[in-house]
């Protein structure tokens, strides 16, 4: 009797399942079409993928999701937007792969379309949905990625990979001052100031706030302005500076392109608003004229300045800039010295050694935990929820990356200060670090970095002037917090690009191409002898073959590449003769700058040489290419305009 | 349990004796079955985050490339403000003011083949090859937002939020 009531009520309840009830639905949706296709009612559907431990039946329910003819059809049944479905074949990748969820569910609820507390797999929201891009593809700026290419380039700029393990990420990326001779450089009035609140000095500090107590303040600096490692500064005549010329000349070198001062300015080095609070004039002097004897691995250059421009130039920044913030705090009174063992103490318990380098300490702490299988972590409920917070895995993150004292008090952890769009990016990036990694062939990865060291005399000189802190020879060079080099221009075939004489000339006085653009190249004072070598070195070695190629100049070829600037409408973002844009570069007597070949090549296909240039793909046919640079390259130059700044 | 409790019970207070811990009683037993269920409301704070800028998710995208590609002549909202609008003639129009009359297949078609491809001066070049369709409509939706008149996209963002 049980065994006939558990057969009756399982074939009532599976007759009337709610996939098989949508099924019915679907086919009476399009009767002609559906039947078809799928034959009626089409049975319980299911993708099962072993190697990535999937098995999804959503297409039992959404029937319509391959048939684009469905983009208007109600739910359950749309087709998927966009071109998704071309690349991540369902066949081969699932649903849940992407979207997260329950793939063997049959029911809207068990699917989990909607988060349930503590269900270890929702379905992701959109945003949420780039973790899980990110779980495949672990390039650092997956492409069609927003959220995710933001928070690897944000973890990677706040040098988390100092004090946990990041997969993807390595400890070579590090970057913050060795703290040597700190007691020659800073006053303790800056220090306490500092350490108390990094952002009161810094709006835009790469620095966490480590929520230190008074007592530990004044521990820290008594130990820090110690004499470690001192190196002696360089003296100079203070009663012959010259402020103003130092002024002009701060302008002239273009600081400001990596530089901020009062709010304008880039971001590659620290912003000067404040630094003659900071930083004593002697020990600026002694930076300007040789930073990497203090810091070998800065990214500045070394400018080649007389030790009188230095010296001008040090009396300029310690005079104008010499106001601490308004509410900077510190008192100037010299540190107890009984305090530095103590310091010493916080020093190692918060791991400062991990980014900073100190003599008598090792070079990495790594005293967090692994961040490999964070996206599956088990959390405790308890913060969050006393905080009204929805106790999900990404909320826990979120609030612990925005500060992680709202998660435990006595976090080790310094808060960073995100804004809640940073954290919010830094929350998908960490999410996308599951235990479980997709198989290799699955996965896509940035191809492995090959060290890349110039040697010689133009490595000397590649390393003098920093070339690699904002432009990119093999894929090696500095990266910003945006995760691009500062600088579009890769050098790697440069010397195909540019004739060797602009090469020369632009090294050893650069002067604005694009003159839209805000990061300009500074004037460094490179020597006219390193120019030649730096130029005669990219134009033999930096070379594309394939660009080496000539473009006919006859009379004909070059009025039908006017025919052709007139009529693409060119004018509107270069200036030819008189007139033009202000968008892309002046092309009056761009043959003598541009190689004919590269021209062509640029001209045909912009995105494969720098993917989101202003300079659009018009689908040009090779010969119109060939036309049109013969034109270009036959403007003659402006006689007026001289190599300006 | 204290009286003080009790106090801001609501209904309960007008009951009698017997029934002054009978439905407290019950109702922490109907919490507690229900917490079995579901967790305690909160607010989702990262999808918040997420949310902020009050434009959809293909708008915001839209905006980026936008931003990008297009803003040094339309002005970063499109008000044909950009850097380099005063070097054209014809100037880069006002979007909120005039888009509202072109049609969409034909924005797509402006965007894709530039304005010469719809009979217009050569000054706004093709697109659609750099950008590819996806991106495309991406801009479509970011400038469907962008034409309304400013009052009206107002209140789609009051409605958003």
């Amino acid at each position: 009797m049980a065994l006939a009531v558990t057969i009756v009520w399982a074939v009532v309840t599976e007759g009337r399942a709610e996939w098989r009830l949508l099924q019915h639905r679907y086919a009476s949706l399009e009767p002609r079409e559906a039947a078809g296709e799928e034959g009626g009612a089409a049975g319980l559907q299911q993708i099962w993928l072993p190697d990535l431990d999937r098995v999804d039946r959503c297409t039992s329910c959404h029937l319509g999701i391959s048939t684009p003819e469905h983009q208007d059809a109600p739910q359950p049944f749309r087709a998927h937007p966009g071109r998704w479905l071309e690349i991540h074949r369902p066949d081969r990748y699932g649903c849940t792969s992407c979207h997260g969820g329950q793939g063997e569910a049959t029911t809207y609820r068990g699917a989990a379309h909607r988060p349930i507390p503590y269900w270890p797999e929702p379905m992701a929201s959109r945003e949420l949905m780039e973790a899980r891009c990110g779980t495949c593809h672990r390039e650092r700026r997956p492409k069609g990625t927003d959220w995710l290419a933001r928070g690897r380039a944000l973890m990677a700029d706040r040098n988390c990979v100092a004090c946990h393990e990041v997969p993807g990420h390595d400890v070579a990326e590090v970057r913050a001052p060795r703290l040597d001779g700190l007691a020659l450089k800073v006053p303790p009035s800056w220090l306490r100031g500092w350490l108390k609140k990094p952002k009161s000095y810094l709006p835009k500090s790469r620095m966490g706030d480590f929520r230190l107590s008074e007592r530990d303040v004044e521990a820290l600096t008594a130990f820090l302005l110690q004499p470690h490692g001192q190196l002696p500064l360089d003296r100079a005549d203070w009663s012959k500076a010259d402020p103003e010329k130092g002024g002009e000349l701060f302008r002239a070198s273009r600081c400001v392109t990596c530089h901020e001062v009062n709010g304008r300015g880039g971001t590659l080095g620290p912003a000067l608003t404040h630094v003659g609070a900071k930083a004593s004039r002697d020990w600026l002097y002694s930076w300007i004229r040789d930073p990497h004897r203090f810091q070998p691995k800065t990214l500045m250059p070394r400018f080649r300045f007389t030790d009188e421009q230095a010296r001008d130039l040090a009396a300029y920044l310690s005079s104008e800039f010499g106001d601490p913030p308004r509410d900077f705090v510190g008192s100037d009174a010299p540190p107890s010295a009984s305090l530095a063992k103590e310091g010493r103490g916080i020093y190692e318990k918060r791991g400062c050694y991990s980014c900073h380098e100190l003599e008598g300490f090792p070079s990495l702490a790594r005293i967090g935990p692994k961040l490999g299988a964070i996206g599956d972590r088990v959390l405790e409920p308890a913060p969050l929820a006393a905080r009204g917070i929805e106790t999900t895995l990404p909320n826990w993150l979120f609030t612990k990356v925005s500060g992680p004292e709202r998660v435990l008090e006595s976090a080790r952890m310094p808060t960073f200060g995100f804004g809640e769009d940073e954290a919010a990016a830094v929350t998908v990036a960490l999410l996308s670090l599951r235990a479980r990694e997709a198989p290799p062939g699955r996965t896509t990865r940035d191809p492995a970095p090959v060290p890349y060291e110039p040697q010689g005399e133009f490595g000397a000189l590649v390393r003098r002037y920093r070339c690699l802190s904002c432009h990119t020879i093999r894929g090696s060079g500095h990266v910003t917090a945006t995760g691009a080099p500062l600088s579009t221009v890769a050098l790697d075939r440069i010397g195909s690009q540019l004739t060797r004489a602009h090469l020369e000339h632009f090294i050893a006085r650069p002067y604005g191409v694009r003159v839209g653009l805000q990061e300009r190249m500074p004037h460094l004072n490179v020597l006219p002898e390193e120019a030649r070598t730096l130029a005669q070195y990219l134009s033999t070695v930096m070379v594309d073959d394939a660009l080496e190629k000539a473009v006919p100049t006859d009379p004909a070829t070059v009025a039908r590449g006017k025919e052709l600037f007139e009529r693409h409408g060119c004018i509107a973002c270069h200036i030819a003769g008189e007139k033009g844009g202000y968008v892309g570069p002046e092309l009056n007597g761009s043959g003598a700058r541009l190689e004919p070949g590269w021209a062509v090549a640029w001209l045909l296909e912009p995105e494969r040489w720098k993917p989101g240039t202003l300079e659009p793909d018009r689908g040009l046919t090779r010969p119109e290419a060939e036309a049109l640079a013969a034109y270009v390259l036959s403007l003659p130059a402006r006689k007026a305009k001289g190599p300006g700044r | 349990m204290r009286d003080g409790e009790l106090r801001g019970g609501g209904p309960s207070r007008r009951r009698g004796e017997g029934t002054r811990l009978l439905l407290p009683t019950a109702v922490a037993t109907l919490l507690i079955a229900a917490g079995c269920h579901k967790a305690p409301p909160g607010k989702d704070a990262l999808q918040a985050a997420f949310r902020d800028d009050a434009l959809s998710a293909p708008q915001a995208l839209g905006h980026r490339i936008f931003l990008q590609r297009c803003a040094t002549c339309h002005g970063p909202q499109g008000r044909g403000d950009g850097q380099n609008a005063y070097n054209l003639q014809p100037s880069p129009p006002d979007f909120q003011e005039s888009l509202a009359r072109v049609p969409v297949d034909e924005r797509r078609r402006i965007i894709e083949g530039g304005t010469a491809s719809v009979g217009r001066s050569p000054l706004c070049p093709p697109w659609g090859r750099s950008l590819g369709p996806d991106d495309v409509d991406a801009v479509l939706a970011w400038l469907d937002a962008a034409s309304r008149p400013a009052p009206q996209a107002e209140a789609l963002r009051a409605r958003r939020r």
